[in-house]
């Protein structure tokens, strides 16, 4: 008997549905619930902040979780959605509408270009070139002030609004980033449930095994790099309402890192892992007041033990408490 | 199961109600609230010592201010202090929640120009601003009506230090070295410009990313072309300190600068000897500070058995600003009022008597040219700076 | 004609100090399959060792190989502690991430520990230099010269000339069958791992008196050593010498002759372009990727 898995195609398909049906209805009305309640902006902008980079980590996981590569270089495309947005309303005065989709434009043309070269390299070789491209990404920043702004970055836009919605009002930011990145859950969910979701799993267990059966490895990995790129792009540029000021540091590795960490705690293999990783991300240095460097030792052993005990991430221990703890409602357990 | 089911739900939604009735019925706040002072400050990262020298002259300010019975008849000031982490987000994280959480009633802190810029797009129309140690001129460019800054900008320091230059150290050409950032361009440009009228040529420019940490080929290249001034600019102790060190290992140059307001102890002491006969600028000098200053810096250094140095000191005028400042306007949240009050006053300090000009900067009376002899900075001249 | 020359040299010091990181980092690549992210705190922790113990009177030229050994201890621990329990075998990301959260685990330890100001490392070389020919060359980086070529040159020899050198090569080959043919492959796996942090150890200490201590100091080392490792070919030691000394003239040469604000983008275009058109590296063999 095959286990129950959701979205498996046989199945009861129509009683899976109504459920998540009804989650994604139970999301919508937190959002909206929270996005009204609270007013002190303190909270609600940083929550908007915080659901602009969980994009970033959804991002990150595609190519993780996804194809199986560590893509450090990630943040090269958050980079180009943050200062195509500031180029775009602060140079060229273009809305800022306009300015993110030149933006995601503009990331998928890169990506293309990125992937061609480097997507032929694996495991530590392509997460050291694509570290490699984030720093050379630094220095033409740094340089080319003109166009960038050099050190001291690009800031003073005019109010940024999306259509008839203030994003300088924290609710709006707020529901604005919640719808977004909620839509890109569904949207990720669903191509994890297409035939292109399925050849990514395949590549991601075993290359060699999904080449000799005919998927086109370099080609899934390519479209892969392909969907990355624009969600992080969108996030870069939905981070910029935030801080108002685009500075090279957007293209710091250590963005990236911050992103890993927050997937690797949410756990890869769930969709909305990394949504969970970046709430516990920004939650806990807020509740707990550690002096930062503490902080860094012990997010970091956390990572350590997480990968020696749960490459699964919290979603895998969580599951597994499940398992002994819990209901066990089907015998093969899933 | 769901009998205790009911009873926690029951419980935890009375817990809210009361919680909340509680809240809402506060007893008005008393006439002897304290002021909250709100200080983002870079408590980690790169420029994580610097914060904590903020921290302690903010505290020193704070005390003093009390003691002498605190302002508004009597009400104490509070000093609240988050981490900005060194980057706009982490400013922008550190701003609201000293607005929302910690009800403060000004703002102040502030080194890197980015991290305040950031800073200072929240504040705007909203709150109180002194930026205390960031260097841009953007910042105050903006023109925000309630955004004050206590050091020099760029241009204000590189316009006396460069009158120096050319006025008394007279090279016949120079040669520039610097970091990429965001400050030394400007520092570039106002040299070029001083440099350019007085007739002095500039022979080559060299700016070098924040990892470099070997001069040889730049300094090889520069010995090659024989300047009579090597002008550094740098900011980080540690590279710089290299840098330097590096210089006297390829022999050094006829006259040697680095850029107003950088050196620092923490650049001096592991440049060990190597900064000797450097010149430079500063806004204030703690081994001579002159009449106004002289008890600031004693009675720092009795209390914390070393010399205050600039991050000290411009904390600590900012928040006898506000302070002073609000005790003159008569509140603590008419910020218009208060602005005004600013910009209408002197106001004393250890540099002397400031004044604000339109755009909220603080006009000392005078700037320090230095130079460094035996490890430590020592006074060439006072000069008036305009 | 001068300048040329001097900045040639300049290249070769340069590269001599970048060949003691790689070499540490290449061994480990090469034989036990990791990507040590944490290469650069290693470095760090060497120059810090240093501090230590000439802090303490020590001479210089004796806190240097005990400075290294240090490291080679705290490196056996973690290999024991870490990443022997985690990584051996395991998906390819893994090395990635845990030797790159050991490497912040470390950089925030140091601040912790010993602040985040940079403090001086005092070599009784001071700052003297050596003239030749009309060519200077500070006599701190003409030690670390030759203590490049010596280390270089004994592991080198080592691995050729020695049983245990020669079981590692096997094992960086095929160590399946090294196993199989009674080779203690974990073992062999720790030696070369713990060889490798104490190279990175040694070329802290080596340099510390150059460019103060401070705990990111690992971070440039870091960058260096791949990109010297890349160049060069991953597991070859004449090769982490050669693109050592290669990187070094090359950034010289660039800073000098072309812009100096570029330069750090060269190094990342040296590795692009290798990776691209001779994957291997230039003294490198071509190997199947592993997984």
């Amino acid at each position: 008997m095959t286990a129950k898995r959701p979205g498996a195609m046989a199945g009861t398909a129509s009683g899976s549905m109504v459920r998540e049906l009804v989650y994604v209805a139970c999301a919508v009305a937190c959002i909206a619930a929270l996005g009204l309640t609270f007013s002190d902006p303190f909270i609600v902008t940083l929550a908007g902040y915080t659901c602009a980079f969980a994009l970033f980590a959804l991002s990150i996981n595609v190519i993780l979780g996804g194809v199986g590569e560590v893509p450090l270089g990630q943040c090269l495309f958050f980079g180009v959605g943050s200062y195509g947005v500031a180029i775009g309303m602060g140079k060229l005065g273009l809305p800022f509408e306009v300015a993110v989709l030149a933006a995601l434009v503009l990331s998928v043309v890169w990506a293309a270009i990125i992937g061609a070269i480097t997507l032929r390299l694996t495991g530590a070789y392509f997460s050291i070139v694509s570290w490699g491209l984030t720093g050379v990404a630094m220095v033409a920043a740094n340089n080319l002030d003109d166009i960038t702004g050099g050190p001291l970055g690009l800031f003073g836009f005019p109010p940024i609004k999306v259509g008839p919605l203030e994003l300088s009002d924290p609710q709006t930011y707020f529901m604005v980033t919640a719808f977004i990145l909620l839509a890109a859950i569904l949207f990720l969910v669903a191509v994890r449930r297409s035939p292109f979701g399925a050849a990514m799993e395949s590549v991601r267990q075993n290359p060699h095994l999904a080449r000799s059966v005919g998927v086109d490895v370099a080609r899934v990995r390519l479209k892969a790099f392909l969907l990355s790129a624009p969600l992080a792009a969108l996030a870069g540029a939905l981070s910029v309402p935030y801080t108002q000021i685009v500075t090279p540091e957007v293209f710091n590795v250590a963005n990236t890192v911050d992103g890993l960490l927050m997937v690797l705690l949410g756990g890869a293999r769930l969709i909305i892992g990394p949504v969970i990783g970046a709430g516990m991300f920004t939650l806990i240095p807020q509740v707990m007041n550690l002096d930062p460097n503490v902080r860094i030792l012990v997010f970091s052993s956390i990572i350590i033990l997480i990968m020696m005990f749960a490459p699964g991430g919290l979603h895998q221990l969580g599951l597994a408490l499940r398992d002994r703890f819990g209901r066990k409602k089907d015998v093969h357990g899933s | 199961m769901k009998k205790s089911e009911n009873w926690s739900l029951l419980l935890a939604t009375g817990a809210l109600v009361a919680a909340t009735v509680q809240i809402a019925f506060a007893p008005a706040a008393m006439a002897a609230d304290p002021v909250r002072i709100g200080l983002a400050l870079p408590l980690s990262g790169a420029a994580a010592s610097y914060g904590h020298d903020s921290q302690r002259g903010a505290g020193y300010a704070a005390d003093l201010i009390n003691q002498r019975g605190g302002i508004l008849n009597g009400r104490k000031l509070e000093l609240v202090f988050e981490d900005e982490k060194g980057t706009p987000q982490g400013g922008v994280a550190a701003v609201q929640k000293l607005m929302s959480v910690g009800r403060v009633k000004a703002i102040t802190g502030g080194t890197n120009s980015s991290v305040v810029l950031a800073e200072s797009s929240v504040t705007k129309g909203r709150m109180l601003q002194v930026n205390a140690g960031a260097q841009a001129d953007a910042i105050t460019e903006q023109g925000s009506p309630w955004l004050f800054q206590i050091n020099n900008t760029v241009s204000l320091n590189s316009e006396s230090f460069n009158a120096y230059i050319v006025k008394t150290l007279k090279p016949k050409t120079v040669a520039y070295m610097g970091e990429n950032s965001e400050f030394n361009k400007t520092v570039l440009e106002k040299l070029k410009e001083s440099l350019k009228a007085a007739g002095i040529e500039l022979l080559s420019t060299s700016t070098y990313d924040a990892d470099t940490n070997d001069f040889t080929s730049i300094l090889t290249k520069i010995k090659a072309s024989n300047p009579d001034m090597l002008y550094v600019a740098d900011a980080y102790p540690a590279r710089a300190a290299q840098l330097w060190k590096q210089v006297r290992q390829i022999g050094g140059f006829k006259i040697e600068v680095m850029s107003p307001g950088v050196v620092t102890s923490g650049m001096l002491k592991p440049a060990d000897g190597a900064m000797n006969g450097v010149y430079t600028g500063e806004i204030f000098m703690a081994t001579d500070p002159g009449p106004e200053g002289k008890e600031f810096v004693d009675n720092y250094q009795k209390k914390f058995n070393i010399l205050p140095g600039k991050g000290e000191l411009v904390i600590f005028e900012s928040i006898n600003l506000i302070a002073a400042a609000m005790d003159k306007a008569g509140t603590d949240s008419d910020y218009a009022k208060i602005s005004k009050t600013i910009r209408e006053g002197t106001w004393p300090s250890p540099r002397g008597q400031l004044k604000f000009d339109e755009k909220g900067r603080a006009r000392a009376p005078y700037f320090y040219i230095q130079r460094v002899e035996n490890g430590n900075i020592v006074q060439v001249e006072r000069v008036s700076s305009h | 004609m001068e300048l040329f020359v001097q900045t040639l040299v300049n290249g070769l010091v340069l590269g001599a100090g970048y060949a003691v990181i790689a070499v540490g980092l290449t061994l480990i690549f090469g034989i036990v399959g990791i990507a040590n992210f944490a290469h650069g705190a290693f470095f760090a922790m060497g120059g810090y060792a240093s501090y230590l113990l000439t802090a303490r009177g020590l001479n210089y030229f004796v806190a240097v190989p005990l400075a290294a050994l240090i490291v080679v201890a705290i490196g056996a621990f973690i290999e024991w502690a870490i990443i022997r329990r985690s990584l051996y075998g395991d998906s390819h990301h893994g090395s990635l991430i845990v030797t790159f959260a050991l490497g912040q685990a470390g950089v925030a330890g140091l601040i912790l520990l010993f602040g985040p100001d940079p403090l001086p490392v005092t070599s009784p070389l001071g700052q003297s230099t050596m003239r030749f020919l009309g060519i200077f060359v500070t006599s701190q980086r003409a030690f670390i010269f030759i203590c490049s070529i010596v280390v270089l040159g004994a592991l080198g020899l080592w691995l050729q000339l020695s049983v245990k050198g020669q079981q590692v090569i096997a094992v960086a080959q095929n160590a399946r069958g090294a196993l199989y043919s009674g080779i203690d492959v974990p073992w062999i796996r720790t030696i070369a791992f713990v060889l490798g942090v104490g190279a990175a150890g040694l070329a802290g200490a080596l340099l510390a008196p150059i460019s103060t201590i401070f705990p990111t100091m690992g971070h440039g080392a870091l960058i260096v050593g791949f990109t010297v490792v890349i160049l060069g070919g991953m597991g070859s030691i004449p090769g982490a010498m050669f693109g050592a000394l290669l990187i070094g003239v090359a950034n010289a040469l660039f800073e000098t002759y072309v812009s100096v604000s570029w330069t750090p983008a060269l190094g990342w275009g040296l590795v692009i372009a290798t990776l691209l058109f001779r994957p291997q590296g230039l003294l490198g063999r071509v190997q199947q990727h592993r997984h």
